[in-house]
């Protein structure tokens, strides 16, 4: 199954380039994200192009959520504010009506959450529920049923009479999660949001459901914002990928670049993390288990802020603040050290 | 690895069992295993396998139907909250925020049971909580907070002090990391496996992700449709698994990254 991925990842880059004059779909830039006085995301710029997926990783925490939520402008309603541009097909959204922003999200954006008993409502079925998302996005009602139905084996769900009759709580976790997909296509968007959409979820079925999403987003050409704290699934599904922590974009870039050469000290620090790498390493091997957690909001220093957990710390981290800067091809780090720097030590 | 010496009895036999439940009394069928002092045995499976059900059956939740369960070489008695098998076998939860009172304080929660298992005043309970969270790796401030305000990690340590406060046998770790970050699996997998070394815990582990299969045990056991397919090392069943079931878990483990290096 990873071949299929990898097969249809190397076409659709060729297709995601070819789209690339056609310009951007989403353009981020300068996202600050606060509570009252509390910065919680710090100036994280990112783009997408059409058809392009990125990958939002980084400890629970770190923003990501926040940086997908303000993406959408639903932040406000959680008593956060979000300063900044977040533009959509050229039209910078902080300056759209809110009708147009409503009519915009649903239709043009689509949203996955992550966790599927909270986004349904229990006590609908899951037919009524499906059925009064695609009549608000202006389905004629004579052809509700087939729609539903539609976007059900879109999403490969068979015993469709059970699903549709069945209660939320009466599926599966995958089964349920296949019905937020299924709920986030609806309305034929050109970018799909979705916050991990299947941490929690058997490795199995999250192999099935993410080469689902793979194959969606070529079959509609639609761009990915993926949030997961996995980096083997942002290898496996993205075409590029943006590492946070505290708020803060620490490296971003190609997928391939990223992984191939992974820059700053917290990237290597997820990837040494990861059961694979210690049985990489070879038997007998412990974990490099990343100590510490990530500094509450408000606690940041001066500098970078992943210092005080960083092996390569030295005076000139928390001198002064460090800006992105560019690598070569496309890869961003924010770090004082020379990308490979150190590397051997989580290698 | 632990001694593993074969003159002591298994912490945990199971022969021949099939259990179940009312509609559907073949949950699981024809399960075996041992587990020796000091091994940790890994389980895996998709969600429906069996693989809560055989837990349910270790722990004295559920009778079995057919078959033997022996703790250190006794039967489960009477299933009632007396029995003295309850303390030797142990429960990590999958889901470290729903598995904690909120209300109550990390030492609350942990002295608990060691009021509940050995009888201790309340402050002593309370001292032996404190003595165990930090042995457990838990922070100092985060003792005295309220679960409601830890980490998941922080949350996953108090259920593990929890478990170990009546001195189990053998602990039965039921997806403990699976709702956790990387780093804070890491940390809490590696805690596991220091309990493993310093006091010799059994562990039956149960995950279905294959590379933590890999990092914890060298034994383990694949389970699909209520019987074991796959039994035996670790390392020869991930180099060349048999059965289609155990094929498509190993091409299932997300990004082999071992190449980054």
């Amino acid at each position: 199954m990873t071949s299929h991925l990898m097969e249809s990842e190397n076409s659709r880059m060729a297709q995601a380039e070819g789209k690339s004059e056609r310009g951007r779909l989403l353009e981020v830039k300068d996202l600050n994200v606060t509570a009252g006085p509390l910065e919680l995301v710090t100036s994280v710029d990112f783009q997408l192009r059409r058809g392009e997926r990125l990958g939002l990783v980084g400890e629970t925490g770190s923003g990501k959520s926040l940086t997908c939520r303000a993406v959408m402008g639903a932040l406000e309603r959680k008593g956060l504010s979000a300063t900044g541009s977040v533009t959509f097909d050229g039209v910078d959204m902080a300056r759209m009506a809110p009708a147009a922003k409503r009519k915009l999200l649903g239709r043009e954006i689509g949203f996955v959450p992550q966790s599927s008993l909270n986004s349904l409502n229990p006590v609908m079925r899951v037919g009524r529920q499906l059925a009064e998302a695609v009549e608000h996005l202006g389905c004629p009602r004579r052809d509700v049923d087939a729609r539903v139905r539609e976007l059900l084996a879109a999403v490969e769900l068979r015993d469709v009479e059970r699903v549709l009759r069945a209660y939320p709580h009466q599926l599966s976790g995958g089964m349920r999660q296949r019905v937020m997909i299924a709920l986030g296509i609806a309305g034929r968007p050109q970018l799909l949001v979705a916050d991990e959409p299947t941490t929690a979820l058997d490795v199995t079925v999250q192999r099935r459901l993410l080469t689902l999403l793979v194959e969606l987003c070529d079959a509609e050409g639609m761009a990915l914002l993926l949030v997961t704290h996995d980096l083997g699934v942002v290898q496996e599904v993205c075409d590029s990928v943006l590492v946070m922590y505290a708020g803060q974009a620490m490296e971003s870039g190609p997928v391939k670049e990223v992984f191939a050469r992974p820059s700053h000290p917290y990237t290597r620090a997820l990837l040494a993390a990861r059961p694979s790498s210690a049985s990489a390493a070879g038997a007998g091997a412990r974990l490099l288990g990343l100590p510490g957690r990530p500094p509450a909001p408000g606690t940041w220093d001066v500098g970078c802020r992943f210092a005080p957990r960083c092996e390569l710390r030295v005076d000139a981290c928390t001198a002064g603040s460090i800006d992105l800067r560019a690598e070569d091809d496309g890869h961003l780090l924010r770090c004082v050290h020379a990308s490979g720097e150190g590397r051997s030590r989580h290698a | 690895m632990p001694d593993g010496s074969s003159a002591r009895a298994p912490v945990l036999e199971v022969r021949g069992l099939r259990a179940g439940y009312g509609t559907a009394p073949d949950t699981i069928r024809d399960v075996s295993l041992s587990i020796e002092p000091g091994q940790i045995v890994g389980l895996v499976g998709e969600s429906g396998c069996g693989k809560s059900t055989l837990a349910k059956v270790v722990l004295g939740l559920l009778r079995p139907r057919e078959g033997d369960v022996l703790v250190d070489g006794r039967r489960w008695g009477d299933r009632s909250s007396r029995d003295p098998l309850r303390s030797c076998v142990q429960m990590v939860f999958q889901d470290p925020y729903a598995s904690l009172n909120p209300k109550l304080t990390a030492a609350e929660t942990v002295a608990d049971s060691f009021r509940r298992w050995k009888g201790s005043s309340r402050r002593d309970a309370l001292d032996e909580a404190r003595r165990l969270l930090d042995r457990v790796g838990l922070p100092r401030t985060a003792i005295d907070a309220r679960a409601e305000r830890l980490s998941g990690g922080q949350c996953q340590r108090v259920g593990v002090a929890r478990a170990l406060a009546c001195e189990p046998r053998l602990l039965v770790a039921d997806e403990p990391t699976s709702s956790l970050d990387v780093s804070v699996q890491a940390q809490i997998l590696n805690l596991l496996l220091e309990l493993q070394e310093g006091m010799g815990m059994s562990m039956l582990l149960i995950s279905h992700d294959l590379s933590v299969i890999r990092y914890m045990t060298s034994e383990a056991m694949v389970m699909s449709g209520g019987a074991v397919v796959e039994h035996g090392s670790t390392a020869a069943m991930l180099r060349q698994p048999r059965h289609p079931y155990t094929r498509t878990l190993v091409e299932s483990i997300p990004g082999q990254v071992a190449d980054w290096a």
